[in-house]
């Protein structure tokens, strides 16, 4: 069973905020994928934390036919 | 049973989400709690929120006494010999670590278990094996997917203190049959723990018919209060377990050389309880006996065979477990090829306000053993009714329609 660091709620907060900076809708899968490409964790199973992240108005998410999926993107990005 | 009406006791079901009524199919996660176990809660806080078996004023004595009560009704509901038999906790999770801290459980002495077991009756025998040196053996299904006795009785020996297993499976419902189960273990000179967490919310147990020496589970299941479980144990095996949580109520006296514990069940309850949630789970209990478990029971199987032949033939759809609903009892988990869990979650949850659970159910271990990330997983239970069911079947075919 392989380990990553373990991020704090902020620090997983801001990575995930800026990953989505670029506008661009990503996937639970693209979201785990880029927190291990970088060694790291969410506290939490990255999709419950997304979903609080979303509960909280900090993301938005919805199903997304081309993604075959569900998608997470930023309403506020830059991109 | 009356369903409609049931469902007027649970104020959940009355609250859509844009305007979608809430299809909660999570019941083997939670359970929903009727109104009278609210009523009972905010009863107790209302009017005697106060410590139970302390103090002697008209308050404390009569938390005292709904605790009694409380135990009296649990041992009824599961045909206990005794209520001293029972044991109240947080959870299935905390029953389970009771008996495996407290059995005596030394090294080299095994436990087996299945191979489908919930992490709360796997995690504990993996620690007491790093800690003290246990043998853990987990015995695998047959090719059916079912529990094999066969294979039970090869792993038993002399060695085997304790066989604990899953009654009921939370990620594909299937039951182990205990009876059989406990005279394997009985005839190796084994003791039987018995996961009921996902048993006991819908279907009869009588822990002398089923012949384990221990059964645990969550009232929270059992549309009691969360935060409450039980464990139910041979009164002579629980007579010689030592409390994992002394202090204040499990001692019958203590001077600065020693300390004198009382009997079961009081010396595993240390501390102030969970009042609330006692006299909370004696009013959900009370709930369930009125409705009847085979009349839950029957309910929640038909249920199961409705979403079963619904769902069947829908492309990219692998059902876990036995294709008969028979044999899931309360549950219907799956995958759909090339789709995540997850996703298929938040999309019932978002579009049609259909609750069910993915992921992994707290049984990484099956799952990683079957290649598995996660499975999406229905659970039904006595407020569900078949118009939820088929609507939960069109909203997936629906969902998988449009994504794969």
């Amino acid at each position: 069973m392989g380990e990553r660091r373990v991020m704090g709620e902020g620090e997983a907060e801001s990575f995930i905020l800026a990953l989505l900076a670029d506008g661009r809708r990503r996937t639970t899968q693209e979201v785990e994928a880029a927190t291990s490409g970088e060694g790291v964790q969410c506290p939490d199973s990255p999709v419950k934390f997304l979903m609080k992240m979303q509960l909280r108005g900090r993301i938005e998410g919805e199903m997304d036919p081309k993604a075959r999926g569900w998608v997470w993107w930023r309403r506020d990005a830059v991109g | 049973m009356d369903v409609d009406r049931i469902r007027s006791d649970f104020p959940p079901l009355a609250a859509p989400r844009g305007g979608k009524p809430l299809v909660y199919l999570d019941s083997a996660c939670m359970a929903l709690k009727p109104r009278p176990v609210i009523d009972a809660v905010v009863d107790y806080y209302e009017n005697y929120p106060v410590c139970g078996e302390r103090s002697v004023h008209h308050l404390a004595s009569k938390v005292s006494v709904r605790v009694d009560e409380a135990r009296e009704v649990a041992a009824r509901h599961f045909n206990a010999p005794s209520k001293d038999e029972v044991v109240f906790l947080r959870n299935t999770t905390e029953a389970i670590n009771l008996v495996a801290h407290s059995f005596g459980l030394e090294r080299g002495d095994e436990v087996i278990t299945g191979d489908k077991e919930h992490n709360s009756n796997l995690a504990p025998w993996h620690l007491l094996r790093k800690r003290r040196g246990i043998r853990y053996t987990v015995v695998r299904s047959g090719d059916d997917g079912l529990f094999d006795l066969e294979a039970l009785k090869a792993a038993v020996s002399s060695k085997t203190k304790l066989v604990s297993l899953t009654h009921m499976s939370n990620l594909d419902g299937t039951a182990v049959p205990a009876r059989e189960a406990a005279e394997i273990a009985h005839d190796a000179g084994a003791a039987l723990l018995l996961d009921g967490a996902q048993s006991a919310p819908h279907e009869p147990v009588d822990v002398q018919a089923l012949g384990c020496d221990f059964f645990a589970c969550s009232v929270h299941k059992m549309c009691g209060p969360t935060g409450v479980g039980l464990l139910w144990g041979r009164a002579e095996q629980l007579e010689r377990m030592d409390p994992q949580n002394p202090g204040g109520s499990t001692v019958a006296d203590t001077t600065y050389e020693d300390a004198v514990f009382l009997g079961a069940p009081r010396k595993f309850e240390g501390g102030l309880q969970d009042y609330a949630g006692i006299v909370g789970a004696a009013a959900a209990i009370r709930y369930l006996d009125a409705l009847g478990m085979d009349a839950i029971s029957a309910h929640v199987r038909a249920l199961n065979r409705r979403v079963t032949a619904g769902l069947e033939g829908l492309p990219g759809l692998r059902l876990l477990g036995p294709p008969k609903a028979e044999a899931r009892g309360a549950v219907y988990s799956f995958t759909v090829d090339g789709l995540d869990a997850h996703d298929i979650a938040l999309i019932l949850d978002e579009t049609a306000n259909i609750a069910i659970r993915s992921g992994n159910h707290c049984v990484h271990s099956w799952l990683r053993a079957h290649g598995l990330k996660g499975t999406a997983r229905a659970s039904f239970y006595l407020y569900n009714t078949p118009a939820e069911c088929d609507l939960f079947v069109g909203t997936l075919r629906s969902v998988v329609g449009q994504l794969r």
